[in-house]
């Protein structure tokens, strides 16, 4: 399935009360930046949150079918919703079979939410491999983010918004760094529940990636004979 | 030796869309190439849809003109159901519904323009059927690569319509001289609320003298 329009990596990580995305606001052709100020991460319902990588119009179509379902679901209006665990269940259901007729959406879905009052997050690839973790990392972020952020959680398993917040931009700025199609642009979204059970949809925050002190010297070996 | 004599017909392009100060400007090359052959030096790829909403198309000639004249179809019996014109979103996601199913067999990217209620849209139709709404200006088809740059630098929101015909027409002739696939004359589409859409034709001689000195 050739890709025209390809979104980057996107890494997950749930904390104390809640799930923070990360994705870079960019669509890339091939190896060229294509399409700036990008919207990744959209909203099914209001307690799931959806993003991906792969093929930016796969992601639109496999949005619209999922925000379809949940439309159906609220006209039903009989007080029960459909919670984030039976999203990603679902969509691991369309994946594969689009995997089965040999048409698969060129996607790595990732689907967070709030699953009876605890943090949620799982993803889908294109074989429809459903996996469930504390933290997710797409495309090339799996090599070379997911390490880092199995670091963070392995030090402190019930962060805070902010420290999750932190350990994302820390792990992204390397993916920028390191990752070609990278972008200094991030939107960081998330989901979370407060004391009270009330599920809050975060505001996307845009955060610009800063490599100040990256850059220890000037100093490489291009010629080694 | 293979035969080139079946090559597809190519609308490797310069195609963009750019919003002034009062309204919308389209800008395309002319050039319709099989292989290194050009087929037509007086392609229009200014193709409208219904009353102002034009689309700039680009990727194989037959895909896009049919696709195009499919979406026109839809539009003219929407428009009839609805009992007014429909919006420039409903026309592109048209154009992008039969981009996106059909991604396996076709070859198009289009750019979407119009004027909703004096509002200027454009919508850009990538080759999967990624839709994307722009904000300020697009360009698409092969030239475009060349330019992406020299119009990030240049353009402004809310310049003059003059400016913006002036910046279109450089990027133009820029990509047309980088781009082997794109060449020919230059044609603009002014849109303008409560204006007929206005045509405007570049012919060659202007646009090759619009060429950089090469040194």
């Amino acid at each position: 399935m050739e890709v025209y329009s390809s979104c980057g990596s996107v890494l997950g990580i749930k904390y104390k009360n809640g799930v923070l995305l990360a994705s870079e606001k960019i669509i890339n052709s091939g190896k060229t930046a294509r399409y700036f100020g990008i919207e990744r991460t959209m909203r099914i319902s209001p307690t799931c949150l959806i993003t991906a990588s792969g093929e930016y119009s796969d992601f639109q179509e496999v949005t619209t079918i999922l925000k379809e379902r949940q439309e159906s679901d609220f006209c039903h209006n009989d007080s029960h919703s459909i919670s984030p665990k039976s999203f990603h269940s679902y969509a691991t259901r369309i994946m594969f079979q689009r995997r089965n007729k040999q048409k698969p959406y060129a996607l790595r879905l990732v689907v967070a939410g709030i699953e009876s009052a605890k943090p949620f997050l799982g993803t889908v690839d294109v074989y429809g491999t459903p996996i469930v973790d504390h933290y997710v990392a797409t495309g090339i972020g799996e090599h070379i983010a997911k390490p880092i952020l199995i670091k963070a959680y392995a030090e402190n398993q019930s962060m805070t918004r902010e420290e999750a917040e932190k350990v994302l931009t820390d792990a992204m700025t390397v993916l920028f760094m390191r990752d070609c199609r990278g972008y200094p642009h991030l939107e960081i979204s998330g989901i979370e529940i407060d004391a009270n059970g009330k599920v809050q949809v975060l505001e996307p925050k845009d955060v610009e990636i800063n490599t100040k002190n990256r850059w220890p010297s000037p100093n490489s070996v291009d010629l080694p004979i | 030796m293979q035969s080139d004599l079946n090559l597809p017909v190519d609308l490797g392009t310069t195609i963009m869309a750019l919003k002034f100060d009062g309204g919308l400007l389209l800008a395309a090359d002319s050039r319709t190439s099989q292989g290194s052959y050009v087929s037509n030096r007086m392609a229009d790829k200014i193709t409208p849809l219904i009353d102002d909403i034009y689309v700039c198309r680009s990727g194989s000639s037959a895909d896009t003109q049919t696709v195009a004249g499919y979406a026109r179809y839809s539009l003219d019996f929407h428009s009839q159901q609805l009992g007014k014109r429909p919006s420039v979103q409903t026309a592109a996601y048209i154009l992008r519904d039969f981009a996106y199913q059909n991604k396996e067999v076709l070859s198009v990217s289009f750019i979407c323009a119009g004027l909703d209620d004096e509002k200027a849209r454009i919508f850009s139709i990538a080759q999967g059927g990624a839709i994307f709404e722009q904000k300020n200006y697009a360009a698409a088809g092969s030239g475009s690569t060349y330019v992406l740059t020299y119009l990030d630098e240049k353009y402004r929101p809310n310049m003059t319509e003059t400016e913006v015909r002036e910046l279109a027409v450089r990027a133009v002739s820029l990509a047309m001289f980088r781009d082997n696939s794109s060449g020919g004359c230059i044609r603009l589409c002014v849109l303008k609320p409560n204006t007929k859409p206005e045509r405007i034709f570049l012919q060659g001689d202007q646009v090759q003298s619009m060429f950089p000195v090469h040194r």
